[in-house]
């Protein structure tokens, strides 16, 4: 505590004891502190104090107190140094290298070889020279994630996730940057974007536009759905799955990492859950995860490809007596306009799985609709093993599937200026 | 209601209540320490640091936030907010530089934490987003760095934070 003089020379801020002096500069951001270390001497060794700058090193770098007792330096200068490499992307990169190390640490213990594909940070060289081969600038998040880490190695399992059916799979991988500079399109219909993944077996991938053109918003990224009925090979729909890399990239690893997309030998299904899509008739529970599948979709004609995860479970206190097994299955399908489909059959996937206490099993199957929404309930009868003759129902929850924000072609659109966007909702139809 | 009397550096007294007035660290100490009562009988408290013009303001603050929940403990790594200062908060500290650098030194000293806060976040208000220059002009401040050696260094140590 300083004395104050009361009759001498108005107080500056120079003046003022050395502990209210840092509470000030503890509020100001890393610009400002820079600042003031050339305003005077004594602002100068203040603004150096190194406590000050471990705030920013968390907040900007996310540098750990580990971190910084390896590398044996003091705080201000990781900060600097940090700056000198990536402080272009400072307004990017926290969020960036967080999904990075959050995904990677849920990843290692379920998916190893996925982490092992990871490749090394480009350079800055690296990204400097794609740009001038694609004559275009790529967005700052992407360059900061690219930084980080430049893509995988081509292998399956795909880091954005795979999806299989029983003739049908998909694996999406994290292309390195050059690679996906040699799919960079510049033909009609997907002038300026750049892939970002690539699946070896469906020839799939999601792009990014580099550039605004032909209704895209610059930044987006989007799986391309060509029209199947136009004659305008540039007439090309788009399934909007972000608004901008950083978007894209943060939304997913959150998925994965809140267990939303479950982990299936060391793959991750991009499977949608809705936490309250859950029935249980007895000691048997129903639950139902579902999945948009862009490559099997199609905007014109509307003909819209869902997958769907069941799981059947019974408890495992139940009595052992309860034992059972399914018959049939019946569906009722209703689409955004209200059109009804009933579907009965023998079994599931033409199986007839015994459940019995404990005991979980699950299957996939697939629907489509000629909307952009629609909904499926039903139930599932089944026999007793023991008591052969009494048969009762388990309900399906009903469970909705809706297709991702799409963006009509201009090329469709025709004499319209301006882009059409559709959001489907969910509504049920009563 | 007990009250204190407190004695300003020109010998003013200001009589207040004494819950009022233990949202100073500093003066509850010093009740606890010379065991006063409450009563009210006793000499004023002095306070040869704080002038009459000061320790008004002072009490005018604490008065209005005698209410006020403890300001919550300081995490290191939280975002530190300038931006959440309530209204009457931002017309309170409205005074020219000298008085305000006065309640600085007066919060620090009577070791009065929302009114530092607060004080202190309002300086920091006037440094952000400012220019060196502007800073010197701002506050009145001379460049003493004497000869080119010592700013030379500060712009060494400096300069690969220059601005991308």
């Amino acid at each position: 505590m300083a004395a104050m003089e009361t009759e001498t020379a108005p107080l500056t801020l120079e003046s003022l004891p050395t502990d209210p002096l840092l509470l000030i500069l503890s509020f100001l951001d890393y610009r400002d502190l820079i600042n003031c270390c050339y305003v005077s001497r004594r602002l100068s060794q203040l603004s150096s104090h190194d406590p000050l700058w471990r705030r920013h090193c968390k907040k900007y770098w996310l540098i750990s107190e580990e971190e910084k007792t390896q590398k044996n330096q003091c705080w201000k200068s990781l900060f600097i140094d940090t700056y000198s490499d990536v402080g272009r992307y400072i307004d990017h990169y926290a969020a960036i290298k967080k999904a990075w190390d959050d995904l990677k640490k849920y990843l290692e213990p379920r998916c190893p070889r996925m982490v092992l594909s990871l490749k090394e940070g480009a350079r800055e060289e690296d990204l400097d020279a794609v740009e001038a081969l694609i004559g275009c600038k790529l967005p700052d998040d992407y360059r900061c994630s690219y930084r980080i880490h430049n893509g995988q190695k081509l292998v399956v399992p795909g880091l954005l996730g795979s999806m299989a059916l029983s003739n049908h799979y998909r694996s999406e991988d994290l292309l390195d940057v050059d690679t996906a500079a040699g799919g960079f399109q510049q033909r009609q219909g997907l002038k300026y974007c750049l892939p970002l993944t690539f699946c070896i077996h469906t020839g799939l991938s999601q792009y990014i536009a580099v550039e605004a053109a032909e209704g895209r918003n610059k930044n987006e990224v989007f799986y391309q759905c060509p029209d199947q009925m136009a004659r305008n090979p540039a007439a090309i729909d788009m399934f909007i799955i972000g608004a901008t890399f950083t978007d894209w990239f943060t939304s997913y690893v959150k998925n994965v990492v809140s267990g939303g997309f479950p982990i299936i030998r060391d793959q991750i299904f991009r499977y949608v859950h809705d936490p309250e899509c859950v029935a249980t008739t007895g000691d048997i529970t129903v639950s139902v995860s579902t999945s948009f599948l862009p490559e099997l979709s199609s905007v014109h004609p509307p003909h819209y490809f869902f997958t769907y995860r069941i799981r059947i479970e019974m408890s495992k206190d139940a009595l052992p007596e309860k034992a059972c097994q399914l018959d049939s299955r019946y569906w009722r399908i209703t689409n955004a306009k209200g059109d009804v489909e009933e579907v009965q059959g023998p079994g599931v996937v033409g199986e007839f799985p015994i459940i019995s206490p404990g005991r979980v099993y699950e299957y996939t199957s697939c629907t489509t609709f000629s909307t952009t929404s629609g909904y499926m309930e039903g139930y599932y009868t089944f026999h007793f093993l023991y008591f052969k003759d009494k048969i009762f129902n388990v309900a399906i929850p009903r469970f909705h599937m809706a297709c991702p924000t799409f963006r009509v072609s201009i090329a469709r659109l025709g004499y319209l200026m301006t882009s059409v966007t559709v959001t489907p909702t969910l509504e049920t139809i009563t | 209601m007990p009250s204190i009397k407190l004695q300003s550096s020109g010998e003013e007294i200001f009589e207040v209540d004494v819950e009022i007035v233990k949202q100073s660290v500093t003066i509850k100490t010093m009740l606890e320490d010379l065991g006063m009562n409450d009563k009210g009988d006793h000499d004023p408290v002095p306070l040869p640091n704080v002038n009459a013009a000061i320790l008004k303001k002072v009490i005018q603050w604490c008065t209005h936030h005698e209410d006020d929940p403890p300001p919550p403990k300081v995490d290191e790594n939280k975002e530190k907010q300038t931006d959440n200062i309530p209204v009457w908060y931002r017309e309170f500290p409205k005074v020219d530089q000298g008085t305000l650098f006065e309640l600085i030194l007066a919060a620090n000293y009577l070791d009065i934490k929302g009114l530092l806060d607060v004080t202190c976040k309002t300086v920091a208000n006037m440094v952000k987003r400012k220019t060196p220059e502007e800073i010197h002009k701002i506050f009145n401040l001379k460049n003493d760095f004497t000869g080119l050696g010592r700013e030379a260094q500060v712009r060494q140590e400096n300069q690969r934070c220059e601005e991308k």
